[in-house]
């Protein structure tokens, strides 16, 4: 790009943008304003300057009239900017030599009166010429993306997101904390609407993973620090140690049986604390990897030393089973990272007026998950904790979701487990069941059908928020139930009805540790504690920091479909990171002019993404142009002016200043 | 500054509840915690009057808070739950909203003096530990259920947790009274319905006390002046319609914990009983009697 | 609610069986004036207003309260009656 000699010469373009600034401002007297101003050659008026026409006429002017700046006046930067700095590179000219000004969001669309938004315009129009006259050329850069990705949660979301990577060539690493991966989808046993079993389409995806040449899977695993940017982060895992050599291991599962403990003592986890287990475990017979796992914490061994090791006997020849493993530490070098770790459920304790915790007989609705499951701690059999099968069954909705005093938000799930609750527990016992709603939320795809066949399967429902779960009786019927006391808003009176059993339909929260994961990752979270997206609408699996994606629950609260869509997303977002090759910065990026530094260190800690470094040899801080977001922090905090902006030098803000206010 | 507690008592607590003020005024004394009774305080207008005129309503806790604070006064307790209640939201809203506060003069006494409930001061500031230090005799009563009412609970959860308080219970348990688990100790006696719509508020006190009973609670034990009388004032008419035996003392903590801490028998007001009198008779013996159980 | 209420008692419309707004209005006047309420006297002026029989049906409570001495026929007053009216609208800010 060759940079033009000579004195400033500035094209402006006033846009009509059909109506929407033409009727408000006056753009004629608009073009005739700009071409009086100081430096500018030509000035013109247009219909549409984002359209071709539009466009060439800019390049056109620039090769006929020597412009070597230009100012665009239309409508806002976030739309266009782009455009026309692309039809300044294809005119010859450096596409930073170009100011937009936003007449349209800024003055048309904001008043009433012509005079008054004409003259608004007048004054930005003013100010972006003598602010353009003093822009430099620029270069964007580019960063080479390294092609491995990584994956943090092995759940249905990452799951997904690792074998379409996977199976696009890529190498992945799959990351997930507990001793296996399947997430909270393998402990449902039917999915809704279609009641199919969950195991059965999960584990086969499962499978798949685990033997997928393309994808190292590490469970029982924890990223503990990551460095970098876009494109070069280096991530550092901690494998804590299982006590069983994975490479080793058959998956025969006999150490499990020889274990001294003849009755399982400790809770079992995976059956929401339903059921007990033995110090050395695997969490649910399909568990990928087939490996079981010694929990420290309560194996005899571990405690006192004092163990006959039955297993390690039991294990013969292969020798799997390692006590004195230690944990090990691994470095990876990745380009992109999915963030899929999923969700907790809320903790009913948080609404006592529930009885969850007081009353036995109280549930959870994942703890009745387990209770249907075929291979859950009752076999299958929906039992209550003395054994009786239930002959009235109530399941309140909405418990910790759209709740003032919990959590604000839908959970999106809740009504449609429970209508498939509902239906598996009228199914397996043949109890009265009843729904407690607000109101009943079945968008999906068969939701709504699945409803119906609720109704017609004669399953009571009550429109009510339930008010409290009690056990006082108020007459002979009552005795020995538990009472749900609920006002019937489409009936007009309070009730009270004696079940046997209460579920209660819990939301989903973000993890209790999001904030430090979120921290680690250097993304943010929205108020309620989930990850945040870059946009609502238009980029939901993005996140502000370029090359970390998100996927499933972690973004919010949703169902299986749409999390595999989103892990599938957000694959082919980093997919098209990494077949691109490389990623372009933008060059409004902050130096420092390191004869000015003093080596205060105050950019440092007020860079709030981490993209001031000290480079010690020197006693100088020095930006890492990749990550620097170009926010202006430190530009405006070093007490020596020794930090410079692109496209933000002092000399373009005071002429910009100055033109604003040339007519004040 | 005055190192004694303002004692505002409201209405009730010089009329039905007079048993409240004698056994509070004997624990206080017990406790070594000094009182000084407002001087010409007014009505604090309860429910019914904010119900009526609001901003009216406002004036009687404003002029009853700056009566304290010119008293000097760090804390103003109020043992009527409603009189709490109006007090406390009185000092809410008037903070949120100090425009309701103008002309009242009231927002430097609102925000200087503290609004309490007996319950939590002899909770917070004389504790469990010295309670049973200075416990003097043996509980031989029965065990009992302890009644917080709506009012003092909610909604701002200071005296004690709003769904499921239990200070009461601590405070007894701690001079040796056993306590049964009661689900509704939060549950509305019914306020002023005992007088206006008879039948409404009676069913409401009858599910009280059978549900106590039914936990093998022998009394209750109440907070409040308007709630002892509901439950305390209807047991005969509840006998007669119901069919079923109610008797049950309705005590207030301030009389067991007294009695416990060593205070006369004739400073607990126990006289003013109407039903459970004879629970009363035995359980509370005057000290030459001790002797033989 | 509360709006419901106070036009109750504006209108002094209520179903005879259901005298609380009466009561309302009763322990206002009585506070407003005299800046205290007496127990026995609010609920004697309720009863004579909307429904006099049901002082009958209070007979007994009223002698279990007399022989137990909390009945208070007081008529309980405050000595600075002024300053419990709220200040004037010009003072309003």
């Amino acid at each position: 790009m060759s940079e033009p000699f000579g004195p400033v010469r500035i094209g402006v373009y006033i846009c009509h943008c059909g109506t929407n600034i033409a009727a408000t401002v006056d753009v004629k007297a608009l073009a005739e304003y700009a071409d009086l101003l100081p430096n500018v050659v030509l000035s013109r008026d247009y219909k549409y300057m984002c359209s071709d026409p539009g466009q060439d006429l800019i390049r056109q002017d620039i090769r006929d009239r020597q412009l070597n700046r230009v100012v665009v006046a239309s409508c806002s930067p976030h739309l266009h900017e782009h455009t026309f700095r692309t039809a300044l590179k294809v005119g010859g000219l450096n596409p930073f030599y170009f100011h937009m000004v936003n007449i349209r969001e800024q003055a048309s669309w904001v008043h009433e009166s012509r005079a008054q938004a004409t003259r608004k315009a007048k004054d930005l129009v003013r100010a972006a010429v003598q602010r353009v006259a003093f822009h430099q050329p620029l270069e964007r850069g580019r960063v080479a993306i390294q092609p491995d990705v990584l994956i943090v949660g092995g759940g249905i979301a990452g799951i997904h997101a690792a074998l379409t990577l996977a199976n696009a060539g890529k190498h992945v690493f799959l990351v997930e904390r507990e001793a296996t991966i399947g997430g909270h989808m393998a402990k449902f046993d039917k999915t809704f609407p279609t009641l199919d079993c969950a195991a059965c389409i999960l584990t086969p995806k499962m499978s798949a993973v685990r033997s997928h040449p393309n994808i190292t899977l590490w469970t029982y695993s924890e990223v503990t620090k990551v460095d970098g940017y876009v494109g070069n982060y280096k991530a550092t895992v901690l494998r804590h140690p299982r006590f069983i050599d994975e490479s080793l291991c058959s998956g025969c599962l006999e150490c499990i049986e020889a274990c001294v403990y003849k009755q399982a003592k400790v809770n079992d986890d995976f059956n929401m604390g339903l059921s007990k287990r033995r110090p050395i475990y695997i969490p649910f017979p399909q568990a990928v990897p087939q490996v079981p796992v010694v929990d420290p914490e309560t194996c005899i061994q571990f405690k006192s030393g004092k163990c006959k090791t039955t297993c390690i006997a039991a294990c013969g020849d292969r020798h799997a089973i390692n006590l004195h493993m230690e944990a090990k530490e691994e470095q990876i070098e990745v380009g992109t990272v999915i963030l899929a770790t999923g969700f907790q459920t809320f903790d009913a304790r948080r609404a006592p007026y529930y009885g969850y915790g007081k009353y036995p007989n109280v549930y959870t609705a994942l703890e009745v998950e387990r209770l249907v499951n075929a291979s859950g701690p009752t076999a299958g059999e929906v039992v209550l904790r003395d054994g009786r099968r239930p002959k009235a069954v109530g399941i309140v909705h909405c418990v910790g979701s759209r709740d003032e005093n919990t959590n604000r938000w839908c959970s999106r799930v809740c009504c449609m487990y429970s209508l498939k609750l509902a239906h598996l527990v009228k199914e397996h016992t043949g109890a009265e069941i009843f729904n407690f709603y607000i109101d009943m939320r079945t968008p999906g795809k068969g939701f709504e059908e699945f409803y119906q066949k609720l109704l017609s399967e004669r399953v009571h429902f009550i429109r009510g928020r339930v008010a409290e779960v009690t056990d006082w009786a108020l007459d002979s019927s009552e005795e020995g139930n538990l009472v749900i006391r609920v006002e019937d808003t489409l009936a007009g009176f309070v009730r009270r009805i004696p079940v046997d059993m209460v579920v209660l339909a819990t939301g989903l929260e973000p993890h209790a540790d999001a904030p430090e994961v979120r921290r680690l990752f250097n993304i943010s979270c929205a108020s309620e504690g989930f990850f945040l997206e870059r946009h609502p609408k238009l980029a939901p699996v993005n996140t502000f920091t370029d090359g970390i994606f998100l996927a499933g629950c972690c973004q919010g609260p949703k169902d299986i479909p749409d999390t595999v869509a989103q892990a599938g997303a957000a694959a082919a977002e980093a997919l098209a990171l990494i077949d691109a090759g490389y990623v372009e910065t933008e060059p409004n990026t902050a130096h420092v002019d390191e004869e000015r530094c003093c080596g205060c260190k105050t950019c440092i800690s007020m860079c709030p993404y981490h993209a001031v470094a000290f480079v010690d040899e020197i006693h100088k801080s020095r930006v890492n142009e990749v990550l620097c977001k170009g926010c202006g922090t430190c530009v405006a905090a070093c007490p020596s002016g020794a930090i410079r902006q692109n496209l933000f030098e002092d000399d373009q803000i005071f002429a910009e200043i100055e033109g604003v206010l040339s007519n004040a | 500054m005055s190192s004694a507690y303002g004692y505002f008592p409201g209405c009730s607590l010089k009329g039905t509840g007079i048993a409240y003020e004698e056994s509070l005024l004997a624990l206080f004394h017990l406790l070594d915690l000094p009182l000084a009774e407002l001087d010409d305080w007014n009505c604090c207008g309860a429910t019914s009057y904010m119900s009526i005129d609001e901003r009216s309503a406002f004036s009687l806790s404003a002029r009853n808070l700056t009566l304290a604070q010119k008293a000097g006064h760090r804390d103003l307790m109020a043992p009527c739950s409603a009189c709490y209640l109006a007090l406390r939201k009185t000092q809410d809203y008037l903070q949120r909203y100090p425009k309701l506060a103008a002309g009242n003069g009231a927002l430097a006494a609102i925000r200087a003096v503290r609004v309490r409930h007996p319950l939590e001061i002899i909770y917070s500031d004389v504790g469990l530990d010295r309670i049973r230090k200075k416990v003097a005799r043996q509980w031989h009563g029965g065990r009992v259920a302890c009644y917080y009412g709506c009012q003092m609970v909610r909604p701002y959860g200071e005296v004690d947790c709003d769904t499921d308080p239990t200070r009461m219970d601590e405070l007894l348990r701690a001079a040796g009274v056993s306590t049964v688990e009661y689900p509704l100790k939060t549950k509305c006696c019914g306020g002023s319905l005992t007088g206006t719509t008879h039948e409404v508020g009676v069913r409401l006190n009858y599910i009280l006390l059978k549900e106590a009973a039914r936990k093998g609670a022998e009394a209750i034990v109440t907070v409040c002046p308007l709630c002892q009388y509901n439950l305390d004032a209807y047991q005969a008419e509840i006998r007669r319609s119901s069919k079923d035996p109610v008797d049950l003392p309705i005590l207030y903590f301030t009389q067991i914990l007294a009695w416990v801490l060593g205070a006369e028998i004739e400073s607990l007001g126990l006289t003013r009983a109407i039903a459970g009198r004879k629970r009363i008779a035995q359980w509370f013996k005057p000290a030459e009697r001790e002797a033989y159980v | 609610m509360y709006s419901l209420k106070r036009e109750a008692v504006r209108t002094h419309l209520y179903p005879a069986r259901l005298p609380i707004p009466v009561l309302a209005e009763e322990f206002y006047k009585m506070v407003r004036q005299r800046g205290r309420s007496s127990e026995f006297w609010l609920v004697l002026r309720m009863a004579l207003r909307s429904n006099p029989l049901m002082l009958l049906g209070m007979i007994r409570t009223g002698w279990d309260l007399i022989r137990t001495r909390r009945l208070n026929l007081r008529r309980e007053r405050i000595r600075d009656t002024a300053s419990l009216l709220p200040p004037a609208p010009t003072e309003v800010a």
